[in-house]
Formats: C-alpha cells, structure tokens, sequence
C-alpha cells in the first residue's frame, strides 16, 4: 500500500514545483533574450567604432598631407628667398 | 515618392524625385533631365558604406538614360582615400560605360577641404596614369541649382 501511494506522489508534483519550473522555464528565455540583446548592441558598437576608427585614420591622413604640402611650400619659400637673394647680390656685384 | 519642390523652390529645378535614402546619403533622380544627385548627409562616410550607396547608384544608372551626375559633399569635413580613389578611378569609368560623361561637384565652402580634395586628386591621378578624366565634363558648382542648369 505505501508503495503504491510513493508512486502517485512521484507523478504528480506538487503545485509550488510546477510554478517554480515554469518561473525557471521563463527565467532561461528571458536570459537567452538578454544575450542575444546584448550581442546585438554589442555588434552595433563594435561597427560604430570600426568607423570612428576609419574617420580617425582619414582625418589623420588628411593632416598628414596638410603637413606635407605646408613643410613643401616652406622649403618652396625658402628656395625662393636665396634664388632672389643670389639674383640680388650678382646685380649688385655687376653695376660697382 | 518625394519631390524636391519643397526644398529646391526655382522653377527650372523641380520634379527630381527620391530614389533612396540611407544613413550617409540621399540620392535623388530626375529621368527627363538624365541627372542623378547624390546629396552626402553626413561629416564622414565609411568605405563600405560608401560603395553600397554608390553601388545603389551605379544599379540605377544602369536602368539606362542618365548623363549627369551631381555629387553634393557639402556636408563632408573629412575623406578616405581609399574612397575617393575607388569613387574616382572605378566607379566613374564603369559609369561612363553607362553615359554618365557630365559630373558636376559641390564642395564644402572650406578652403582648406578644397585644397585637400585637389590634392588627393592629384595624388590619385599620379597613382593611376590610365585614368578617364579627359573623357569627361567635371565642373564645381557653389549651388544644387547651378550644378543641374550647367
């Protein structure tokens, strides 16, 4: 008799057991939810970066030349100051 | 469907309409004047972003009848070289195919940009000795009016 009556309390579980499955059943989806949130964001901030990172790098580039063509246009300047510096002094030299 | 009637108000000008819009651009086309514009909406584009939209473009082109191309970078403040080397040697040469020969650009007002632009130019050109450039009819516009009427 107590066997029978152990085995009709093996299949039918208490009420709070069936709750707390069905809290826990809804707990593990509402985490894979949050995951799969997270990843997404994640990715979206990730490729945002990646482009910040590129404009970075162009405005970098950018300056780069910016230098380049100012340090060329010096070197320019200063080419032209001595050519009209020696012009200068070989006039000179040729009227006395 | 979107005109441009409420944004561009001369009458020589109306009747473009909105092909698409994307986070980086707004492209729009009119089939009678054979022009396509490609309005920049934001300070930087990335590459990729930048050959999806012009790819977008290039498929529209493709449908046959334009000749112009407005590309309208005001919003800019920076490039990419890798860019403007593949919008400038690849993309241009595969639309001239096409009938696209006229491409009229409206900058930035910054001087400093426009130098950079023809510096890049420059260096893309040196880079590239087979280039189309002389095959086709590039002017800078200040106005979106002044690059569809010239």
């Amino acid at each position: 008799m107590s066997r029978v009556v152990s085995i009709v309390y093996m299949k039918t579980p208490p009420e709070s057991f069936l709750l707390f499955k069905e809290e826990l059943k809804k707990a593990q989806l509402e985490k894979e939810r949050l995951i799969l949130h997270y990843e997404q964001q994640l990715s979206e901030v990730n490729l945002e970066l990646y482009r910040l990172k590129e404009q970075i790098n162009s405005q970098q580039d950018m300056m780069r030349t910016t230098l380049e063509y100012a340090s060329n246009l010096e070197i320019r300047l200063t080419e032209v100051k001595e050519e009209v510096a020696q012009t200068t002094s070989a006039y000179r030299k040729s009227i006395y | 469907m979107t005109s441009m009637n409420e944004t561009l108000p001369s009458p020589g000008i109306l009747e473009f309409e909105i092909a698409f819009e994307q986070r980086y651009a707004r492209v729009w086309f009119n089939r009678s004047r054979k022009i396509i514009i490609c309005q920049l909406l934001t300070d930087y584009v990335p590459i990729d972003d930048f050959k999806e939209a012009f790819l977008e473009i290039g498929v529209l082109i493709k449908s046959g009848g334009f000749e112009k191309f407005i590309f309208d970078k005001r919003a800019l403040r920076a490039f990419h070289q890798p860019t403007m080397e593949w919008y400038f040697i690849h993309w241009k040469k595969e639309m001239l195919g096409y009938g696209v020969k006229t491409h009229r650009k409206i900058l930035p007002e910054e001087k400093w940009f426009e130098k950079m632009v023809q510096l890049a130019k420059a260096q893309i050109l040196a880079d590239h000795p087979d280039h189309i450039i002389d095959q086709l009819d590039i002017a800078y516009c200040d106005t979106l009016e002044a690059a569809i009427l010239t």
